[in-house]
């Protein structure tokens, strides 16, 4: 058994295969996630970051490499069940939070909950429970649209963590809040992980942000061009590096420039 | 902007067709309307209208067709607002969008009239078989110049009305607004001495709904007390649908069917278009019972019979259509909501069953309504001798397949939207 939750192996992604606008976006990546770990994706725009987690998490397939989550390689399952695989095994919390505009926040936490058929005695249990712990009890009757940014974030986190999975991939999730509502999003994703072991993946632009993580992977034309280790380092030093790290990549754009 | 707008039809071919096909229906009922309404046997006149059955039914089939090309324009623009935003980020002024929009309306439109008349004419020959077979009437339907004038009049009034209406949404919009259409909704709570508990707004709702059905068996001669207490039943089944049917919906969701994934997610988007859909539904079931009165007071009239059972036959195809275009609007928004939806773990499978069971639901929820009560009035109108079984039985399959085969467009366009076009 390996000791990886996550194992990719000479991940390649090409977009218009055999077209005239072929376009190859990931080149031969290897990648290893460990249980419990806090995982940051950075680079620039257009670096790769989304294609990335999109083909470690399902959502898209890779065109040639290997992708195993928790020992199972995904191209070995079929579309139902890698449907199973997705509810009982990852949460995904994006920018825009992706809830639906036509369910009630209780509704859209108790999903994943439906796709596991839990009986409905527990998806009241459960998602009253959740939604008291990240304090939107009193909005299950509401709509997304009746909610604010903060809270829409909360109730898409509650839907990824109600299914207890053992892998929560962020996409830009502090994209569409202000700093407050970040940092406590932050620090409910930093509670879990160091609590709850889950593993964490987690794009994002803002070094701040970065420096939750526990080791950061900088992205850059589709290869992993530096990895981050904060090791020892307090968030502060570990900061400090993530932003010479970027700095770095400016200065060397600024250097071509002239 | 002219090239641009052209480019814009091309780029969104099936909208376009579906809007053009809209002017073509439009354009042909009205035009064998004002024939009907113009013929010698009707004898409305395009200057001296009178205030008999026929010029009433005349509004009223031209404002069923206004309201259908409001849905239809609707849909068209919707999906074009980022292009608008487009416009106005780039300098363009509210004039040019204006015209801008006015030339892809324009242009639909000139292209559907041929179309719309040359069927118009086909069906002319098959309504006076009708008139001679049925109504054993002398007088036969011939194309007038008066109805191509007024449909003209109509057809150039509409393509203005539109672009008025494109107009005042590009106005009314901000471009933010018009990249991004999410804004947060504040419910508006009514202070707690204005508010009714919900057990007597179901009361109240369901006595109005229920007692004119019963009031129909017993005052069911009179044509007038049946459209009367018609309008009590559909303020009854407003509230109806807001205090018994979203209820009873919000429970089968959140707990008798909490544990199935697919039921979960269907019946929140039906909730949904009911709620959308009310008016929609009300006005359908007020036009056919209107359609049925005004039938019902000219029996024994051979050309203003036929000319109510056509304007039965145009309204409801038109209202199904402005019902497939209200969904269809709506299902340009749920693009994201299958993507979220595939996220969390629904399977391809699953989204086609959603998309289906949804649709389904919809249609078969308002043909059940409808033909509830219409079906109530039929009955009464048999007991009461005033309608031929056949006759109802026909105009039950008149009022019932329109809105089957709007359902099936429905699928076929939402599957379309969801599993083919990108995000």
């Amino acid at each position: 058994m390996s000791d990886y939750v996550l194992e990719v192996k000479k991940l390649k992604k090409i977009y218009g295969l055999r077209t005239q606008n072929e376009f190859e976006a990931l080149h031969n990546i290897d990648f290893q996630v460990k249980l419990g770990e806090f995982i940051c994706i950075m680079g620039p725009s257009g670096s790769g970051k989304s294609t990335f987690i999109n083909n470690i998490s399902t959502i898209d397939m890779p065109t040639s490499g290997l992708v195993y989550i928790n020992g199972v390689e995904i191209r070995t399952m079929s579309s139902n069940e890698i449907g199973k695989f997705r509810y009982q095994n990852l949460g995904f919390i994006f920018q825009d939070f992706n809830l639906l505009d036509t369910h009630t926040l209780y509704e859209n936490i108790a999903m994943p909950l439906s796709l596991a058929k839990v009986k409905s005695k527990d998806i009241s249990k459960r998602v009253q429970a959740i939604a008291e712990s990240m304090n939107i009890e009193h909005l299950l009757s509401k709509y997304p649209r009746e909610c604010s940014g903060g809270q829409k974030q909360r109730a898409a986190i509650c839907r990824a963590l109600i299914g207890n999975p053992k892998i929560i991939i962020a996409d830009e999730p502090t994209g569409n809040l202000d700093s407050i509502n970040s940092q406590e999003l932050l620090s409910i994703l930093k509670q879990l992980n160091e609590e709850q072991k889950v593993t964490i993946i987690m794009v994002s632009h803002d070094a701040m942000i970065a420096s939750y993580s526990s080791r950061l992977i900088y992205i850059k034309d589709g290869i992993i061009e530096e990895t981050l280790v904060r090791g020892q380092l307090s968030q502060e030093e570990y900061f400090q590096k993530i932003i010479e790290l970027n700095s770095k990549e400016y200065q060397r754009v600024l250097k071509d420039k002239c | 902007m002219l090239k641009s707008a052209l480019r814009s039809i091309k780029d969104d071919f099936s909208r376009a067709l579906f809007y053009w096909l809209t002017f073509v229906l439009t354009s042909m009922f009205m035009f064998l309307f004002f024939n009907l309404t113009y013929s010698d046997m009707v004898g409305v006149t395009f200057i001296n209208s009178r205030n008999d059955i026929a010029t009433f039914t005349s509004v009223l089939v031209i404002s069923i067709c206004m309201i259908v090309i409001f849905f239809a324009n609707d849909f068209y623009v919707k999906k074009k607002s980022k292009e608008l935003a487009v416009q106005l980020v780039c300098g363009g002024t509210y004039l040019q969008i204006a015209l801008y929009l006015l030339f892809q309306t324009g242009f639909l439109f000139f292209l559907a009239i041929p179309f719309g008349i040359g069927l118009a004419l086909l069906f002319i020959p098959i309504i006076n078989h009708i008139l001679i077979t049925f109504f054993n009437s002398q007088s036969l339907l011939y194309v007038q110049w008066n109805a191509i004038v007024s449909t003209a009049v109509i057809v150039i009034f509409e393509i203005f009305w539109c672009t008025f209406l494109n107009l005042g949404y590009a106005y009314r919009s901000s471009i933010k607004a018009l990249m991004n259409d999410e804004k947060t909704v504040i419910r508006l709570v009514l202070p707690s001495f204005l508010q009714i508990n919900l057990k007597i707004k179901q009361r109240i709702s369901m006595f109005m709904f229920f007692v004119p059905l019963v009031l129909f068996y017993l005052y069911g001669d009179d044509s007038n007390s049946i459209l009367f207490f018609s309008i009590i039943g559909m303020i009854g089944l407003y509230g109806w649908i807001d205090s018994v049917v979203i209820p009873f919906l919000n429970y089968l969701i959140q707990h008798k069917y909490a544990n199935q994934h697919i039921r979960v997610v269907y019946l929140g988007f039906l909730r949904n278009d009911i709620l959308m859909m009310k008016k929609n539904i009300i006005l359908l079931i007020v036009s056919a019972i209107l359609l049925l009165s005004i039938l019902v007071s000219c029996i024994n009239q051979p050309m203003e019979e036929i000319l109510a059972i056509i304007s039965f036959v145009v309204i409801n195809v038109l209202l199904s259509l402005a019902v497939m275009f209200k969904l269809t609007t709506e299902i340009v928004s749920r693009k994201k909501h299958f993507y979220s939806l595939g996220r969390i773990g629904y399977i391809k499978e699953d989204q086609k069953k959603i998309i289906q069971k949804e649709i389904w639901s919809l249609y078969g929820f308002i043909s059940g309504v409808s033909l509830f009560y219409i079906i109530n009035i039929f009955i009464v109108l048999l007991i009461y001798h005033s309608f031929h079984i056949y006759l109802i039985v026909y105009m039950i399959i008149i009022f019932i397949v329109p809105l089957l085969f709007c359902g099936l467009i429905s699928q076929i366009y939402y599957q379309h939207l969801i599993f083919k076009e990108k995000l």
